[in-house]
């Protein structure tokens, strides 16, 4: 079945409306075949009837929510850009234990975090750190995606997840499990789950304010108009001298500059002013 | 052409609407003309003129005017529909129709006798009870008959002083209408009266009933001889019983001595009949006080709706019914031994537990689940800390009936014995199939120190553990809760979102920045649980965000109006966004909340909304008002321009009250 490019640009931009999500002109292709197989599924005959029903239909919304998800890349594992986790640990974690110890709350966001493979490596390298026993630690892990959600809370992966992990973490913080190996229960206990669209400034005050916010290949996928809204929102959610932690493609050039960076020895990371612009 | 000459010539137009119309017009033209008019409009064709014309004529009739003309029309036998449609508007007038009625009673025929005992009935003029207590001689069964129907409809000492005398009539058919209105009175009838009526069959349910309220002890064989034939019989026993202590002597030693065949009908009865009659049976069947009866006595307790019968019952036999059950726990099985067991739990105090204890845990490990969940009820109860470990381990089972029996007893062992309780808690996974029971047990012997766990338990996949979780940390941890809870507010399952709004109710005041943030970004029934919590808690704005939401969708409205009440909100603040609320519904129910705070103005305001049953609640939310000259006013323009015959009538009748 083949998706036309006026059909192609109506369905990229109600996308684009929900969750900011663009499509440039070369992913019809992409498009056509794997929105082909849900066409299928919902029993439908052309990317017309396609259109209509995410338009019209009453379940339409859920459906947009399926085509982000078989549009967009969840593939993830444990320990992914390992220099920016070593960063984090070695430096960043220190400094917030220190700089936070008068309140002892630790609130991390795992903005996108796919099927969790992120929240649980935060939640690791927090636990391993032994700096904050006692303390009240959060990590919360959200994405679009329900059926990703639905795979972050069973905590069970296989092998390829586990491409990057050190043996003495997988001994120490997993557990055999039927259909792979599952995350234990005193790392799961650091994690929350929730469906949240980055562009839904008003629900993620929900969240409160946090400490750090994971936010990594996740805006790749973002026109700028809607780059501008999200960076916005994680701005917001930021306590004064929270970190930002983008992808190794991502920067805030030409975005924001309410950030200021920070070297740390081996990455750049963005951080909300401990003296605020608002 | 005058304007009563127009409506003459349209009250003769061949659509029914527009004679309608016409007669509707007649509301403002006074005087002898009209009056002929309406007197004619009762003989109209089409139904829907007459209504109109019966509504016009009672209002008339009302202040005094045309009643001579609706008994002229009471008395002519050419048209029955003008005929009724005069009755009726005599009827709706109330008592200046009773002079018109009883001046002109002598000059009916039978047939307008007994619609004048209609319209005297339903007069509500206390003269009415002497004027039909006259009529119970007419020469007319019919109307004898109607007469007595009415009274007992009426009530009353003399309506029953009248009666009463109708029982020794040789008229059968006014001693069963003079029989079912002393019942409906619910009249104490005397034996002497009632003895002679026991041979005749026409009275049947009638004079049953009457011998059970009578209180006479004689009146027991009879009844009870009637239980195979009637199914009012058991009725009437309940009735003797409940009458005095001879009374429940008579029926005690009937019962007792009544042949099986009698008790096998009413356990039938009992278990198939409606359920007046159904709880009838089964008291007699338990008045029988035998032993040996017990097995029809347990078949009952299959339903759980008889239960707090049955445990009254059985309660008052004493030891004897608690002997006779242990008795059948010996020996019986399956469902039986279940409803045994249901019925010793809830019998027994806790007193007894060392003589009950065993037995209930003896069944704890029966193989039947029907018995191990009766046993397990027990438990809550009589259970011992021996017991903890068999109930956890029912609670685990694949039958959702056993695990949760099992889990609420745990819950209730709980309150004896919580460390041990807390304790098997703690070793099992929250993770596992019985999660859910876990976390109820939790809720009532789970600490702070549980939090970690439970937290884990959010990351399930299963959005029923994380609803359970999620109340179950509220219950336990409170505003140290707050934080998990307000995440829980993103879950992608609405049941879950659910939970953690009306989850923030508990936590209390610490939650209600929460709830209000919560409250921009959520839809649905999610937004409703919010709504509610936020009356539960409070905050600082609650008055301006409730007044917000009251502008907003139906379902969200309402149940913002309940927040503002819960919250004891000054309601007259609100009334500019509610009664306004485009939706109808909306403003009917703020009227019916808010009836006293609703000013004459408004109420006055409503006549003129597009919605008729919102005009109709204006109409009546003013029954209970004084009208001054404006509200008058208001009602008589407003007459003048409804279309709707419900609205129509409702304010005739409020503007008659005036006149």
């Amino acid at each position: 079945m083949r998706l036309s490019v006026e059909r192609f640009r109506l369905i990229r931009d109600i996308i684009n409306g929900r969750y900011g999500i663009w499509f440039s002109d070369e992913h019809r292709y992409l498009m056509e075949s794997r929105l082909g197989e849900r066409m299928v599924q919902l029993g439908l005959e052309s990317f017309d009837d396609y259109y209509y029903f995410i338009k019209y239909n009453p379940d339409g919304e859920t459906e947009i929510e399926e085509a982000v998800d078989v549009l967009t890349t969840n593939e993830t594992y444990f320990f992914r850009e390992d220099y920016q986790l070593r960063a984090f640990a070695g430096e960043l974690l220190p400094e917030m234990h220190r700089r936070l110890a008068g309140r002892r709350k630790l609130m991390i966001w795992s903005a996108g975090c796919s099927s969790g493979e992120e929240a649980y490596t935060i939640a690791i390298l927090v636990k391993n750190s032994g700096l904050f026993e006692g303390w009240d630690v959060r990590i919360f892990g959200s994405d679009v995606s329900k059926r990703v959600l639905a795979r972050a809370r069973s905590g069970v992966y296989r092998t390829t997840s586990f491409r990057t992990t050190p043996e003495g973490i997988i001994k120490r913080h997993f557990s055999e499990h039927s259909g792979g190996m599952r995350v234990n229960d005193d790392i799961r206990a650091l994690c929350n789950f929730g469906h949240l669209n980055l562009l839904d400034a008003d629900k993620s005050v929900l969240l409160g304010r946090v400490d750090v916010i994971f936010c990594r290949n996740v805006m790749i996928y973002f026109d700028k108009r809607s780059k501008l809204r999200a960076i916005s929102m994680l701005y917001d959610r930021l306590n004064n001298g929270g970190y930002l932690l983008l992808g190794h493609t991502e920067s805030l050039l030409n975005l924001s500059t309410a950030f200021e960076l920070v070297h740390t020895s081996e990455d750049l990371v963005y951080r909300r002013p401990e003296v605020s612009h608002g | 052409m005058s304007t009563l000459e127009d409506t003459k010539r349209r009250m003769r137009d061949p659509s029914p609407e527009v004679r309608r119309r016409a007669v509707m017009s007649l509301e403002q033209a006074l005087g002898p003309e009209a009056d002929e008019l309406i007197i004619e409009a009762l003989g109209d064709e089409d139904w829907r003129v007459r209504k109109e014309a019966v509504s016009l004529a009672a209002v008339s009739a009302r202040r005094g005017d045309l009643l001579d003309s609706l008994v002229q029309s009471m008395l002519q036998e050419e048209n029955v529909g003008q005929r009724n449609a005069a009755a009726e508007a005599l009827a709706s007038a109330g008592r200046p129709a009773v002079d018109a009625i009883l001046g002109a009673m002598s000059r009916f025929d039978e047939s307008g006798r007994k619609i004048a005992c209609e319209v005297l009935g339903a007069s509500d003029d206390p003269r009415a009870v002497d004027a039909l207590a006259g009529i119970l001689d007419d020469d007319d069964t019919n109307v004898r008959m109607c007469a007595a129907e009415w009274l007992g409809e009426i009530g009353g000492r003399k309506a029953v002083d009248a009666l009463l005398p109708c029982l020794a009539s040789t008229d059968k058919l006014l001693v069963l209408a003079a029989l079912q209105s002393l019942n409906t009175i619910g009249e104490n009838i005397e034996w002497a009266s009632l003895e002679p009526l026991a041979g005749e069959s026409l009275y049947g349910d009638e004079l049953l009933l009457a011998l059970g309220r009578s209180g006479a002890p004689q009146a027991a064989d009879f009844i009870v001889r009637e239980l195979s034939r009637s199914h009012v019989a058991a009725r009437a026993l309940e009735l003797l019983h409940g009458s005095d202590s001879k009374g429940a002597q008579a029926v005690y030693r009937v019962l007792n001595a009544a042949p099986e065949t009698v008790l096998d009908l009413l356990a039938e009865r009992a278990a198939e009949e409606e359920p007046v009659e159904r709880q009838a049976a089964a008291r007699c069947l338990m008045w029988s006080r035998r032993a040996s009866h017990m097995p029809r006595i347990v078949a009952l307790a299959r339903s759980e709706s008889m239960y707090p019968l049955l445990l009254e019952e059985l309660g008052s036999w004493g030891d004897d019914a608690v002997d006779e059950l242990e008795r059948m726990a010996a020996r019986e099985s399956g469902r039986e031994l279940a409803s045994v067991l249901g019925l010793l739990s809830r019998l027994v105090g806790e007193e007894e537990r060392s003589r009950f204890g065993p037995l209930f845990a003896k069944h704890l490990v029966s193989e039947d689940p029907v018995v191990a969940t009766a046993a397990a009820g027990a438990s809550a109860r009589f259970g011992d800390v021996s017991d903890v470990a068999r109930l956890v381990e029912l609670m685990k089972s694949k039958d959702p009936r056993v695990s949760r029996t099992a889990s609420l007893s745990l819950a209730e062992m709980g309150r004896r014995f919580p460390e041990v309780v807390a304790e098997k808690m703690r070793q099992l996974d929250i993770e596992g199939s019985e999660g859910v029971h876990i976390c109820r047990v939790l809720e009532v012997v789970g600490d702070p120190g549980d939090v970690g766990r439970l937290s884990t338990a959010m990351t399930s996949p299963s959005p029923r553990l994380r609803r359970a979780v999620i109340v179950t940390l509220a219950e336990i941890a409170r505003e140290e809760a707050l934080d998990k809870i307000s995440l829980a507010l993103t879950d992608e399952d609405t049941g879950v979102r659910m939970a953690a709004a009306s989850a923030l109710a508990r936590v209390g005041p610490a939650a209600s920045d929460t709830i209000v943030s919560a409250l921009r970004t959520s839809e649905g029934p999610v937004k409703g649980a919010l709504i509610r919590a936020l009356g539960k808690v409070g905050h600082p704005e609650a008055s301006g965000i409730l007044r917000g939401l009251l502008r907003g969708p139906a379902d969200e409205a309402i149940t913002a109006l309940e927040a503002a009440g819960q919250l004891e909100l000054d309601p007259g603040q609100m009334l500019g966004e509610i009664l306004g609320h485009p939706d109808g519904e909306v403003v009917k129910q703020a009227l019916s909340v808010l009836s006293e705070s609703v000013p004459n103005e408004r109420l006055a305001g409503l006549l003129e909304h597009p919605a008729w049953d919102v005009r109709l609640a204006a109409v009546e939310g003013l029954e209970v008002r004084d009208l001054d000259q404006d509200l008058e006013d208001a009602l008589r323009d407003r007459l003048a321009r409804e279309d709707d015959d419900l609205v129509r009538e409702a304010i005739r009748r409020l503007l008659s009250r005036t006149r």
